[in-house]
């Protein structure tokens, strides 16, 4: 295993790879009462095969690998003191569990639980009830219903854009066959990467993961990591979509997609020069955020602005819920089309790189958020503390093109929700 | 590396005078320093409203940052520190919560480290106690913003379905006396400006503060945070003493309410006995998480797994205010059939009808819950002060003792105090009933 220490920091990692072809990553914490572990399996939303895309099925496959032959695993690692849980994406499907003792035994489950595919019929059936009943879940939800809205207006038909638990007329096909095509396409031990938090030696995980994929991976064919198509955006973003929705008060949902003919990998270091252009044009200390509400242009608590970034795909989404939608709508391009390559914004990049490195370091506070480190920068093709070093070397020309090939006002999509009649 | 060597680095308690407590707690295990202070008073209307609007006012600005934009920069000053100020209510009490997080200085360009624990001790004073304001009172304009800033996040809150309909049924069963959060619209609009200064300089000035200070402290820093927060305040106040008041469930019945929704959201509500003791909150938390609060418990095998009836349902016991209810995402059609086993689980536990083995994965699974506290400032705070509202002080390692002590018995003397008073259904508009009864 490779090890190495970022001082600045006070944190260690190691990072190997099994014999299997599996990654190890590890984050050890001696003084961590809690031990997070997530098996992170390279199918998403936007992976293929035969010529179809994964939403809907990957989702499916994560919701049914919880049961097996004899009843629900997730029983066997409550009796240990262990919370599993599980989330399909759009590049990965995650499976993590969080325990006090046991990790493992917890480290083998999970390889049970994501290896050994059950698939009854009468249990598929039964599956498809429960997502549908999440699909509807999810519809009732403004912030869902803006988030891919909005995705629409800037990427046009295109995966990223697709309800990731699927449709009714999808799940309706899903058979056991198909399942298992797409269980043994992609859950591999090559496809898959394990990110270990907490108070573990090192060494004993790599034993204990290569012990765990012998005895439930072993019928798996050696093969080679699977990488997802990237969605890129076209050259200008649709016209607005505009949607009605069971809220108060009108809402805008903003997707800068990045993307273009030059524009750099995504990466960590664009990943925190995103995260700082965004402060800076948009952030709570922002000139522009102070004028949104000291104007009442943003009501409420409403406001948001992230940064979403894998190597497959990125996009910053700001949203608000306001009286006027078009006025916030040019008030936010305004803030945005700033020079952002003329000398006068040091300050504002001192203060927020300032802020971003206070972030780093608390992500690395806990387990949980040393795992969520691991597995994002293993999603930008880097490693946690790349996160610490890069931001040293970032300069004001990389937040420059951070505006130029994301946050560019000609390829933002936009969704409005207009609210219909609601309660009194 | 500084070595930590207790299991449950549990607060230390220290009551300054003057109702002010400090409570601290000395550990490595963050990167970060944190500083909380929490001011109660009693949970009532229309102050829950006054209290509400403090709180959004506290944002607005201090006398010496002026606005909005100054405190976040300073604030990013402080290498990104992390500052919220929240309105929370627990048993009887409502309370203002000012938590400001920032860096441990270890991890700090060598020349800032010296001055920024009082650079964010002073800060966490200035957005609690020292709001801006215009001569005898708050700035009247950003009063003004607030209640509209307000008012739009209390009708907002019909965006997220189920906050809503738990919050519908909340109402239904406290009727007119509902304090619950957030405020009333109609106890918003009231408020006026003379009578919000005056509230807010008698909470200052009497209200109970709680200020917790966490993180690799030096005890030499525990005495300096210690006398500093006690010259924050100088009158003598009237302690209120913190007391849960019996709540009485009343009497069964259901609600529909009728709105855009492409699934249905039905809450149940209960009163629960309040806990007379650590023991009876122990058991509490343990009947929860076999009832519903968990993907093992009974309502989510039972309703989701067996019968695929929803994909979303959970139960929820909120000891101290003497209320339990159950959430879940359903389709109308299936009310009748849900309320049934959602009664029927409730009875199975009364009745100790429940499997062993369920019963002690609940117990495993919410003794890593309760393990994992240690790591959750807020959830050490919340235990500390409920422990302080209700007059029973209980620890991690406590519960963790009485949770292992529990049986199925147990689970079912808590069920037989679990009483159905309301379900409250949010439907569609080709529903069942139309605010029925």
């Amino acid at each position: 295993m490779r090890r190495s220490a970022c001082h600045e920091i006070d944190e260690e990692f190691y990072a190997g790879r099994c014999a299997q072809g599996a990654e190890v990553w590890i984050i050890p914490k001696g003084h961590a009462r809690q031990i997070v572990v997530q098996l992170r399996v390279g199918l998403g939303g936007l992976h293929r095969l035969d010529g179809v895309d994964a939403m809907g099925i990957a989702h499916f496959i994560e919701h049914r690998l919880f049961e097996k032959a004899y009843g629900d695993m997730s029983d066997r690692f409550a009796a240990l003191g262990g919370d599993v849980n599980a989330s399909t994406g759009l590049a990965s499907t995650d499976y993590t569990v969080s325990c006090s003792s046991h990790w493992e035994e917890h480290i083998d489950m999970l390889c049970e639980l994501v290896f050994a595919g059950y698939w009854d019929g009468e249990a598929i059936a039964r599956e498809r009830d429960i997502v549908a009943s999440e699909i509807k879940l999810y519809q009732d939800d403004p912030d869902w219903v803006g988030y891919h809205s909005c995705l629409y207006s800037a990427y046009g038909e295109q995966a990223i854009v697709r309800e990731i638990a699927g449709d009714e007329a999808l799940l309706s096909g899903l058979d056991a066959d198909l399942l298992q095509r797409w269980h043994a396409a992609y859950y591999r031990p090559e496809n898959t990467s394990l990110f270990v938090s907490g108070n573990v030696d090192p060494h004993r995980v790599v034993v204990v993961f290569e012990e765990a994929l012998r005895r439930h991976g072993k019928e798996l064919r050696a093969g080679t990591r699977r990488s997802s198509p990237r969605a890129e955006p076209p050259d200008g973003a649709l016209p607005a979509v505009s949607t009605p929705a069971a809220v108060r008060y009108p809402q805008v949902f903003m997707a800068f997609p990045d993307g273009g003919p030059r524009c750099p990998p995504r990466t960590i270091g664009r990943e925190l020069a995103l995260e700082i252009a965004l402060d800076m044009a948009m952030g709570p200390a922002s000139d522009a955020f102070a004028r949104l509400y000291e104007s009442g242009l943003v009501l409420g608590d409403s406001f948001s602005a992230e940064v979403h970034l894998e190597q497959a795909y990125g996009f910053c989404m700001i949203a608000a819920e306001t009286h006027c939608p078009d006025s916030f709508v040019e008030a936010v391009y305004r803030a945005l089309s700033a020079d952002w390559r003329s000398d006068e914004w040091g300050e504002d990049f001192t203060r927020a790189r300032r802020k971003v490195y206070g972030q780093v370091v608390r992500s690395f506070e806990s387990a949980d958020g040393c795992v969520e480190m691991m597995s994002a920068a293993r999603q930008l093709g880097g490693q946690p503390f790349d996160y610490v070093q890069l931001l040293r070397q970032l300069s004001m020309a990389d937040v420059a093109d951070g505006f130029a090939y994301c946050l560019n006002t000609r390829r933002a999509g936009v969704a409005h929700l207009n609210p219909m009649q609601v309660p009194v | 590396m500084p070595q930590g060597n207790e299991r449950f680095a549990r607060y230390v308690d220290l009551y300054l005078g003057r109702g002010l407590y400090l409570h601290w707690q000395r550990t490595p295990n963050y990167k970060t320093l944190r500083f909380d202070f929490v001011i109660s008073h009693p949970l009532r209307r229309p102050d829950n409203a006054h209290l509400a609007l403090v709180g959004r006012l506290c944002e607005r600005g201090t006398r010496l940052l002026p606005d909005m934009q100054s405190l976040n920069r300073a604030a990013d000053n402080l290498y990104g520190a992390y500052y919220t100020v929240d309105i929370g209510s627990m048993a009887d009490r409502q309370f203002l919560h000012v938590a400001l997080e920032l860096l441990d200085p270890r991890f700090v360009a060598a020349g800032e480290r010296e001055e920024l624990l009082l650079r964010a001790l002073d800060m966490v004073h200035q957005i609690a106690m020292d709001p801006l304001r215009e001569g005898d009172g708050y700035k009247a304009s950003y009063l003004e913003q607030e209640k509209r800033a307000l008012t739009a996040h209390i009708h907002s809150l019909y965006n997220d379905k189920m906050a809503y309909a738990q919050w519908r049924c909340a109402r239904e069963m406290d009727g007119d006396c509902f304090a619950g959060l957030p405020a009333q619209v109609e106890d918003v609009a009231a408020v006026d400006p003379p009578d919000l200064w005056d509230f807010q300089t008698e909470l200052m000035r009497n209200g109970e503060i709680h200020f917790y200070a966490s993180g690799w402290i030096h005890p030499a820093q525990i005495s300096t945070i210690a006398e500093r927060v006690q010259t924050w305040r100088q009158a003598r106040p009237n302690p209120v003493v913190g007391s849960v008041s019996p709540v009485e469930a009343p009497a069964a019945r259901c609600v529909f309410e009728c709105g855009e929704v492409n699934q249905s959201r039905l809450v149940c509500g209960y009163g629960v006995a309040l806990p007379d003791s650590a023991a009876d909150y122990a058991r509490l938390l343990l009947f929860n998480t076999i009832w519903g609060g968990e993907a093992q418990s009974l309502l989510f095998r039972r309703l989701r797994e067996e019968r695929g009836l929803c994909y979303y349902i959970d139960s929820q016991i909120d000891a101290f205010a003497g209320r339990a209810y159950v959430l879940a995402g359903i389709d109308r059609q299936d009310y009748s059939r849900v309320v049934e086993e959602i009664d029927r689980a409730l009875e199975d536990v009364a009745n100790e009808s429940i499997e062993e083995s369920g019963f002690e994965q609940g117990r495993a699974l919410l003794q890593h819950r309760i393990a994992a506290l240690c790591e959750d400032r807020d959830a050490l705070i919340r235990m500390n002060l409920r422990g302080h509202f209700a007059g029973m002080r209980m620890g991690g390692e406590e519960l963790l003792r009485l949770v292992g002590a529990l049986s199925v018995r147990d689970m079912a003397i808590a069920a037989r105090q679990v009483v159905f008073s309301l379900a409250y259904l949010l439907h569609d508009r080709s529903a069942v009933g139309k605010n029925s009864t």
